[in-house]
């Protein structure tokens, strides 16, 4: 007879999971005390949070199934004290990491299309260029920019909060007729699905409206030095009736040339700093490859209810610091 | 009973694939390496002191603190690749070269509607590459 388990999978990956974030913490503060007993203010302390912080996003990121970017802007723009353009520009380069990580294997498998990427690729890396460029030319040309786009930063969380939260997973849409652009560029796939032990064939549609969202899409991205994960997938999904892993998957391969584009902005403003994206390349890198791991075995709702929550609240932390800081309220954060 | 070998990939994505994987590679040695070393406190151009006391700071007046530099186009890390953080800065433009390079081997590979259209992409990734030479960084 089978043996009861008292704690099933999931509880126990939750409990992991938690004890790592609470390690994590502790390091942390222990870091701080160090830091501050010894010089005041030792320049190595925020880097160490920053590689503890990103570790910990490496671990939640691909059981929660939203990219490294999301969970990374909002946050150290709330919490950390460096300029809102270095946090992009390593916020970019960490969303690019992954997705160039991920998307040679997707690619192979027939997951990722590089024929459906290519026309909506043709829009959005434009647009993503265009987001990089006036983000960076409102911090640095307005006095008061910086707060504009916190506030603007937070209110697309609240986008990202109102996606997640009604974006149905269509794991075979149905695409009954190809419309004319999809249908002149033979979009259509296939891959083997092991849990169908079958080859799955599948088309997409709706590709006029796909270019448009992908345009938005885009110029957010590129703006905020976000991954567009989170708005990729349900367009790909829900409107061009591409099935959820190939959304997934072909999203990944689009954010490689989309993010790579927007990064070139970024090298040439001088947005990045060594000392900044080292730990957070690192961090996230380490964190990653074991959450990659607890993400087999268990996919706990729970790490999904949380990102959203953590979304939610650097949201409203990042509307209260762009307030405080033009002095619509009183400044207290 | 439907197996592997029932479809095939298309062979612009195994290019793409191919080509994204290696340079990942050399990409990912040439940022981390000099980074980390640079965090070790060899060779750099930018105290990390000095770094810590203005990296609260927009990246024009950051510069400005740091050496007095004015940050325009790509001569800015270029110049100084010898100290460890420029070049990790110039490890993260070869990374940002993945794709462009994955897009022109896909770009052999393909066939019919597709062949413009990916030379169309490249050329604006090209674009993306050499704006702030032409036009100045960051629409400053």
């Amino acid at each position: 007879m089978k043996k009861p388990q008292i704690f099933s999978k999931h509880w126990q990956v939750s409990v992991l999971m938690i004890l790592a974030v609470l390690a994590c913490i502790s390091s942390v503060a222990f870091a701080a005390e160090t830091a501050q007993t010894a010089s005041g203010t030792a320049w190595w302390f925020w880097p160490l949070c920053m590689f503890f912080f990103t570790f910990t996003i490496g671990l939640i990121a691909p059981v929660s199934g939203v990219g490294g970017g999301v969970l990374f802007v909002p946050i150290a723009t709330a919490f950390f004290p460096f300029s809102m353009d270095f946090v992009r520009g390593t916020g970019l380069i960490m969303a690019m990491m992954s997705a160039f990580s991920s998307t040679p294997h997707l690619m192979r498998k027939g997951l990722a299309n590089l024929k459906l990427m290519t026309p909506i690729l043709i829009v959005s890396t434009v647009t993503s260029i265009l987001g990089g460029v006036l983000g960076l030319w409102i911090t640095n040309e307005f006095p008061s920019g910086k707060y504009y786009l916190t506030i603007a930063l937070g209110v697309v969380l609240f986008i990202i909060f109102v996606v997640m939260s009604k974006a149905k997973k269509l794991e075979f849409p149905e695409v009954k007729e190809q419309d004319a652009i999809s249908k002149a560029l033979d979009i259509s796939g296939a891959w083997f699905e092991p849990n169908l032990n079958k080859v799955v064939r599948y088309k997409t549609t709706k590709m006029p409206v796909g270019l448009v969202a992908f345009a938005v899409v885009g110029l957010i991205a590129g703006m905020f030095g976000l991954g567009a994960g989170w708005a990729n997938v349900p367009v790909l999904n829900m409107i061009m009736g591409a099935p959820i892993k190939v959304a997934t998957s072909t999203s990944m391969a689009i954010i490689t040339v989309n993010d790579a584009a927007a990064c070139w902005i970024y090298i040439s403003n001088g947005a990045l700093l060594p000392l900044v994206l080292i730990p957070a390349v690192l961090g996230i890198s380490i964190g990653a490859k074991i959450g990659a791991k607890i993400a087999e075995k268990a996919k706990p709702t729970f790490v999904r209810y949380l990102v959203m929550f953590i979304l939610l609240m650097a949201g409203i932390i990042d509307i209260i610091k762009g307030l405080g800081g033009l002095g619509i309220i009183p400044k207290i954060i | 009973m439907a197996n592997n070998n029932d479809f095939q990939v298309d062979p612009m994505g195994i290019a793409y694939a191919k080509a994204m994987e290696i340079l990942t590679y050399v990409g990912l040695a040439t940022m981390l390496i000099p980074g980390v070393l640079y965090l070790f406190g060899i060779s750099p151009f930018a105290d990390v002191h000095d770094v810590a006391a203005h990296w609260g700071e927009p990246t024009s007046k950051f510069w400005e603190h740091i050496h007095h530099l004015e940050v325009h186009g790509y001569s800015w890390f270029l110049h100084y690749i010898t100290n460890m953080d420029m070049l990790c800065i110039a490890g993260v433009a070869v990374l940002a070269l993945v794709p462009l390079f994955s897009l022109i081997a896909a770009a052999a590979k393909a066939k019919g509607r597709y062949r413009p259209l990916m030379i169309l992409l490249i050329l604006e990734f090209a674009f993306a590459i050499v704006k702030p030479l032409i036009l100045g960084g960051g629409g400053e």
